[in-house]
């Protein structure tokens, strides 16, 4: 019958383009906002100790050796090979919220210390050990460029609680080669000063760009106030930053 | 049917609308699959990797409108690094090389560059329709050129994008000449915003009926931009910091008044903790809501608010709503169908805001729910049986309950049957999230009952390899698979090597799959890109042998038409 059989080679190219060329999801379209927040991870991870504390308060003794059982299972997975998980004893993707919100999130929070309390820092303090009881933080990433690095890097500010484990956590991100050799290899020919130093030792200045759109120097507020306005980071060549009217040198 | 001569066939085909459906009807004959060729307009690609824009373009020449996706759905939480891929820009070039009358875009988890919306500006003339969702790489220089350049723009919607807010005059580069933008998004940027550009846009636009405001628009001029445009039906208000005496504040109560068009309501990105009061006179119409980014309102405010709204059909909130607040939705809230309830606080303890009573709630009053993603901190077994019965017209099912780990906090056991219930009374369920405690026993249940299943999302659950298998074996629809930090290893993952052609992509990090048994399945299955993504280990997994018994962090694998990318960068290895 004319046009009814079926080619092989027709239909197995169709069949393949048709498995690419498939079906909408059935997960929200493209034209809904803000989609798809996922599951949740839960943590019985090895170097989460604490996980243990936070099952002590549940009655039942059976819940907690299981979970318990399950953390030794877990505490067997190789754990996910991310450098700022690594340095900041972080779960990457925790809570699974994308990455847009968890920052509104945290920039709401943040102003909302700020506001109420001069010792910020201090309240923050006090939040981060009820945090880590539970050892549930939440991220706060904001973009990093290095004058001259086309890429741009993220890091997440509220793994930090001070100025020196941010800068130490850049120039490892920054200024150490990526060969993939052991940092035991390296001949230490990369020495990185802090950045931050305002005097510009090393050539380079940690600066940022707060809520207003200005670009301030890195060091000079209070963490808790730094967090709280802080859009995104630059790592400027010190020739570049003393041009800046707005700098605080 | 096949002596109708071509145009007739065509004809019938326009009625066809549905991607399945067109894929299906090209299946039939040559003749059909040649009709149905020529006669598509909008394709849709769930993963750029899985074809390429030479394909796209020889079998469907007259396409007008283009959906892509790119990373993986994970990169949403940071797991995927940022320079993994899905980059528009070949497709762009290869789609202007060809001349086709490309009319719409719409991407998703893709990479895209000033340069890449600078030639899309300039390449397709009858260009309308630009949507980008959570997509990267591009600055405010961009949205410029689409500004200038396209004539004809109907929409311009960004959603959840980064945005490099140069804070240039993007907005006054739409020249005086556009009228006629419908859809106008931009509530992710984060800088300031040309208000006086802006109105006269606005002002401009008569057919506007889509406006999503970033923060940096103030309530004056919410104000008179609700006055000038009272025919918005969709608007996402910026910033709403009001003192309830000032004239601001009276302006804005008129012109909301006015808008008796306004069915959906979003934003409040900054948010006063009173007078949404003023938004009351419209709540009787609205039939979308969102109010999850509104952190500092208070859970009486929304619920005052909510009570008005009697159409809702869509409702997204956040938790310091409270199961009272739940309870007054189920109440108030008869035609709602989709429901989320997203985390106010996360830094942990203190106000568990939602349990699972506000679940059963809603599934009590609300009986043409049908989609949910609901971020508690507790629930039971119980509980869930319920909510499945009262609702088994689930298509969608999100449960993340934020403390890992956690079982039924009554009985301390798994969340197992609860689960399970739900798969085995929701018939039509194509999307399911897992959280809390979780044996093999709750897949078991899934391959048995998750018939419709396309996609799953697991992560910190069951004990072994037959989980992972129960899955695979039982969930014939299922496309998407995603899982993390569960017990899966080499035999789930190889069992069954053509289960993979049915599905789009599989996503294993931090399970116990190894480098051979990756190298096995690449071998196995060449019509797969298997991918190891591996920041640091990469160099050193092939050197170190140990007959690749090394766990792999992170497994990719989809199928594809055009083999390995050229576009990897050195830390994702294909094999």
């Amino acid at each position: 019958m004319e046009g009814g059989s079926v080619s092989g080679s027709a239909s197995a190219l169709s069949n393949d383009e048709n498995l690419v060329v498939s079906c909408e999801d059935s997960s929200s379209p493209v034209g809904n906002e803000q989609l798809e927040l996922g599951l949740t991870l839960s943590l019985g991870r090895k170097g989460y100790p604490d996980c243990r504390v936070a099952y002590a308060d549940d009655s039942s003794s059976s819940s907690s050796s299981s979970s318990l059982s399950r953390a030794s299972v877990i505490a067997g997975i190789k754990q996910t090979a991310d450098s700022m998980a690594a340095t900041s004893g972080q779960v990457v993707g925790w809570p699974p919220i994308r990455t847009y919100r968890m920052n509104s999130m945290v920039v709401n929070q943040a102003k909302t210390l700020v506001s109420e309390d001069q010792n910020s820092e201090i309240r923050q303090e006090v939040n981060k050990n009820r945090t880590d009881a539970t050892n549930m933080r939440n991220s706060m990433f904001v973009k990093v460029t290095m004058d001259g690095i086309p890429i741009g890097r993220k890091i997440d500010l509220n793994a930090h609680k001070c100025y020196e484990s941010l800068s130490n956590t850049l120039e490892e991100m920054f200024l150490k080669p990526k060969t993939g050799l052991s940092t035991r290899e390296t001949d230490g020919r990369m020495e990185t000063p802090v950045k931050i130093l305002p005097d510009g030792s090393s050539g380079l200045v940690l600066t940022y760009e707060d809520k207003e759109g200005d670009w301030m120097l890195v060091g000079d507020v209070p963490w808790g106030m730094f967090i709280g306005s802080v859009r995104r980071l630059r790592i400027m060549k010190t020739s570049e930053a003393t041009g800046k009217a707005q700098m605080i040198l | 049917m096949n002596y109708f001569p071509d145009e007739v066939v065509e004809h019938v085909f326009d009625f066809v609308t549905s991607h399945k459906d067109r894929n299906a009807i090209s299946l039939v004959c040559k003749s059909w699959y040649k009709i149905e060729r020529y006669s598509r307009q909008k394709v849709f690609i769930g993963n750029c990797y899985a074809t390429n824009p030479e394909r796209l373009l020889r079998r469907f020449p007259c396409l007008k409108s283009l959906t892509l996706k790119g990373k993986p759905h994970f990169a949403d939480f940071n797991l995927v690094p940022h320079e993994w891929g899905g980059f528009v820009q070949p497709w762009i070039e290869a789609l202007a090389r060809s001349r086709v009358g490309l009319e719409e875009l719409r991407l998703k988890r893709m990479v895209v560059t000033d340069e890449s919306l600078e030639l899309l500006s300039r390449s397709f003339v009858n260009f309308k329709s630009l949507v980008l969702v959570s997509c990267e790489g591009f600055t405010t220089d961009g949205l410029a050129s689409i500004a200038a350049n396209c004539r004809h723009l109907r929409d311009l919607d960004l959603q959840e994008n980064e945005i490099d807010d140069h804070r240039g005059q993007w907005l006054s580069c739409f020249p005086d000449t556009c009228t006629t933008l419908v859809t106008l998004n931009f509530a992710c940027l984060e800088g300031e915003t040309n208000l006086v550009a802006l109105e006269r846009l606005v002002a401009r636009s008569p057919n506007l009926k889509s406006l999503k405001l970033n923060r940096a628009v103030p309530l004056d001029a919410l104000a008179r931009l609700m006055s000038c445009a009272p025919q918005m039906v969709d608007l996402g208000v910026g910033s709403y910091e009001n003192d309830p005496d000032s004239e601001s504040y009276l302006k804005l109560q008129a012109a909301i008044k006015k808008c008796t068009s306004l069915r959906s309501l979003s934003g409040f990105l900054e948010a006063a903790p009173h007078c949404l009061s003023a938004f009351h006179p419209i709540c009787h119409n609205l039939t979308s809501l969102n109010l999850s980014y509104a952190a500092e309102i208070h859970g009486s405010h929304l619920i005052k608010l909510i009570q008005h709204c009697k159409k809702l059909q869509r409702l997204w909130i956040l938790d310091s709503i409270g199961d009272k607040g739940l309870e007054v939705v189920a109440s108030t809230c008869k035609e709602l169908q989709e429901l989320r309830v997203f985390p106010s606080d996360l830094v942990g303890g203190g106000n568990t805001a939602v349990t699972e009573e506000g679940l059963v709630a809603i599934s009590a009053g609300c009986p043409k729910l049908h989609s949910i993603l609901y971020f508690c901190q507790q629930m039971t077994n119980a509980a869930l049986v319920t909510v499945a019965k009262n609702c088994p017209n689930f298509i969608r099912f999100r449960l993340c309950i934020l403390e890992p780990n956690k079982p039924d906090h009554v009985t301390s056991q798994p969340l197992d049957e609860g689960f399970g219930a739900i798969v085995k009374a929701c018939k039509n369920l194509r999307r399911l999230s897992l959280s809390g405690l979780l044996t093999d026993q709750v897949f078991l249940y899934i391959g048995m009952y998750a018939n419709q299943l396309e996609m799953l999302s697991i992560a910190f659950a069951g004990d072994t390899d037959k989980g992972m298998l129960y899955v695979l074996n039982g969930c014939k629809k299922m496309k998407k698979l995603e899982i993390r930090d569960s017990p899966f290893g080499d035999t789930a993952l190889l069992a069954d090597v053509s289960k993979y052609e049915t599905m789009r992509s599989l996503w294993m990090s931090s399970c116990e799959v190894t480098l051979s048994g990756c190298k096995r399945l690449a071998e196995k299955a060449p019509w797969l890109n298997v991918e190891i993504i591996n920041e640091t280990d990469n160099n050193r997994m092939e050197e170190n042998g140990h007959e690749g018994r090394q766990k792999v962090d992170k497994l990719y694998l989809y199928r594809t038409v055009v083999g390995t990318r050229m576009d990897a960068p050195p830390f994702v290895w294909i094999l």
